[in-house]
């Protein structure tokens, strides 16, 4: 039986949650991680250790975690969030429809309620923020620095010192660089050829820093190049907050209790403590429990939940943040006819910064990636011939296709917001999103990418489209409670102490006051770390 | 199906499978569009390739595109067939020349497609 009380209780299981866990417990006291923690256990067991290319040849079982025993992964609508979540990954949004409701009709939103959270379907794009992007927050790269130190010796970063370094960031304990496939390292050369001219226009390549590791770190193994990521974490190179769990369970301080959505809290009259509600996440049964200090990282959205339904204010909108994620599909038409490699991952091959005045405001964050194991029905499925042509021209082009993924800053507006709807009796409450960005906004971000477009044809790429998701699909959530140096209500300090609570903090996106085009989530765990610092300091 | 999308018999476990997945994703659920033109294509399997070209623009979302391409998914993670859809070394003349042969090839399909969709939308 789990225990009720705790130094400290930690909501939710996510990159956020894992890294403010681990000051606390290292600081000798305790923690107890209230989580639903929903886990696949359908197919990974049958995924076997060999490379993506072997398994399609010999492995007969393959479409069981292909594309799924309810055929889950056969998609059928247009292009929608998290297209990425293959049948083994599908467990991450698990019951979320159910637990916790979200309404939109402009926001395409994706939470968790899995153990690891989000974090279970990372890409592990791992870059730094500087004080250019941390210009609307009340703390600066400085403070944050041995944070991003703290969290990349434990969680392992590869990555390289190249033309990207001054925009991701020095780390002293940075492995050496995973290996690109041919097709983006020609991309590669081809840039390196014509850097002057490409960096005069404001376009920077390089290795992409990711959180996968190309040496072993304790039980973890370097990669192995298997362009498995999207299905299995079979080497565990791939940084996962449920090795973060796991690890942390060792320690007699950590109790991690499961299945509990926390739905509240209430803080002790003395000041001296706050007492959590939760919910069991299959009977319902109402249960509490007592800590000295509470840690909220339950995801941006879910921390907005817990936050505005303990405070009572339903139906008072509260900002929201979201990167635009844009996908140009490209053929780099020298690799037409070329054999594929069978050695290749399945994450960012490339990395790239548009940063036309060079000044780092409304730069643009990039991404190359390959698509073969995504499978190649879903491409086939876009074209409009018939399907065995398109079969066929799909299969010919894929050698060649690149996807760029493009990301864009974004500030908070009146038009972005989302507030609690109280559910019915015996209905959750409901969670409503309003989202609209600024015309303005729209068209410098189309400018960019109209640029960004012309460059890579320069580096021999081909764009041949662009999908646009939609609001939300960049997965990258921020603003509902900044922490700000103001004394505002629904806002933290600088700390991440939740201002209006003198026990609670916050250690997820729901404290970025912004969201630079950079993804967030490196600094996001940055950031608890030095949250969980600071409540350990409080304890003492 | 399969004959139409990789020129040969699909396999019983194929075929079995394919069976569950309409099954579960199409049984009990109310009517798809193009049901008429599904209908019309498995009595006339001829006219498979010029309806699915048909319905490529102008009813992607109907229930023959969406089966066609449910026995596509089943078909490429069948270890059998797998060469099929996994991308080989080819010359450029090869390349360009059959991209302009399925190319055309798809576009004359598609123009028969189009005369006959409405004719077999009619019949039930």
């Amino acid at each position: 039986m789990s225990p009720r009380a705790a130094d400290a209780i930690i909501v939710g299981s996510g990159p956020g949650a894992t890294s403010a866990a681990y000051p606390i417990v290292q600081s000798g006291a305790s923690v107890l991680m209230l989580d639903v923690g929903n886990d696949e256990t359908r197919y990974k067991d049958l995924i076997p250790p060999a490379s993506f290319l072997d398994i399609r040849k010999t492995d007969p079982r393959q479409h069981r975690y292909l594309i799924g025993d309810d055929f889950e992964g056969v998609p059928f609508g247009t292009v929608r969030v998290g297209a990425q979540l293959t049948p083994p990954r599908q467990y991450i949004a698990r019951d979320t429809d159910r637990l916790t409701p979200l309404s939109s009709s402009s926001f395409f939103a994706t939470e968790s309620l899995a153990l690891g959270g989000l974090g279970r379907g990372w890409g592990a794009s791992s870059v730094m923020f500087d004080d250019r992007d941390l210009e609307g927050f009340p703390i600066s790269a400085t403070d944050l620095a041995p944070h991003y130190e703290a969290v990349a010796a434990r969680i392992g970063i590869s990555g390289e010192r190249d033309d990207l370094l001054p925009y991701f960031g020095q780390i002293s304990s940075l492995q050496p660089p995973m290996e690109a496939d041919s097709c983006a390292r020609l991309v590669l050369s081809r840039y390196t050829a014509g850097r002057a001219r490409f960096n005069e226009r404001g376009l920077y390549l390089g290795q992409p820093r990711l959180a996968v590791l190309t040496r072993d770190l304790g039980d973890r193994r370097a990669q192995q190049y298997r362009e498995m990521e999207f299905y299995a974490d079979t080497d565990r190179s791939v940084f996962r907050p449920s090795f973060s769990v796991e690890e942390l369970r060792s320690s007699p301080r950590f109790t991690y209790a499961t299945p509990y959505l926390v739905e509240s809290f209430v803080e002790n009259n003395d000041g001296a403590g706050v007492e959590v509600a939760a919910a069991h996440a299959r009977t319902g049964e109402q249960v509490r429990f007592q800590a000295r200090r509470l840690v909220l990282a339950a995801g941006t959205m879910g921390t907005a939940r817990i936050v505005l339904r303990s405070f009572g204010l339903y139906d008072t909108p509260v900002p929201l943040v979201a990167n635009a994620h844009i996908y140009v599909p490209c053929l780099n038409l020298a690799m037409l006819g070329q054999p594929m490699q069978e050695r290749r991952h399945s994450l960012t091959q490339v990395g790239f910064i548009y940063d036309p005045d060079r000044d780092c405001r409304h730069l643009v964050y990039g991404e190359i990636h390959g698509y073969r194991s995504l499978l190649l029905f879903k491409l086939a499925k876009e074209s409009f011939l018939p399907v065995p042509e398109g079969m066929r021209i799909v299969r010919e082009l894929m050698s060649a296709l690149l996807i760029l993924v493009i990301e864009h800053d974004d500030d908070p507006s009146p038009d972005k917001r989302c507030l609690l709807r109280r559910g019915p009796a015996g209905e959750p409450d409901r969670l409503e999103v309003s989202y609209a960005r600024d015309p303005a906004q729209v068209l410098r971000e189309r400018r960019a990418e109209k640029e960004i477009r012309k460059l890579f044809r320069k580096l021999g790429c081909l764009p041949v489209g662009r999908v646009d998701a939609g609001p939300g699909s960049s997965i990258h959530y921020g603003g509902p409670l900044p922490m700000t140096s103001q004394e505002r209500p629904l806002t933290a300090t600088p700390s991440c102490r939740l201002r209006g609570t003198r026990t609670v903090y916050l250690a997820d996106g729901s404290s970025f006051p912004y969201l630079p085009a950079k993804p967030l989530t490196f600094t996001l765990m940055a950031n608890a770390d030095r949250v969980g610092g600071i409540v350990a300091r409080d304890l003492r | 199906m399969s004959r139409h999308l990789i020129g040969r018999e699909a396999d019983p476990a194929v075929l079995a499978r394919y069976a569950e997945g309409c099954r579960k994703l199409f049984e009990g659920t109310p009517d798809h569009p193009g049901g008429a033109h599904l209908a019309f294509a498995l009595r006339h399997p001829w006219s498979l390739p010029c309806l699915d070209a048909a319905c490529g623009l102008l009813q992607p979302q109907g229930i023959l595109r969406k089966k066609l391409f449910l026995m596509l998914a089943i078909l490429e993670t069948t270890p059998r067939h797998a060469d099929l859809f996994l991308p080989q070394p080819r010359s450029r003349g090869w390349l360009a020349g059959r991209l302009v042969v399925w190319g055309v090839g798809g576009l004359a399909k598609t123009a028969m497609g189009l005369l006959l969709f409405p004719l077999a939308g009619r019949q039930r």
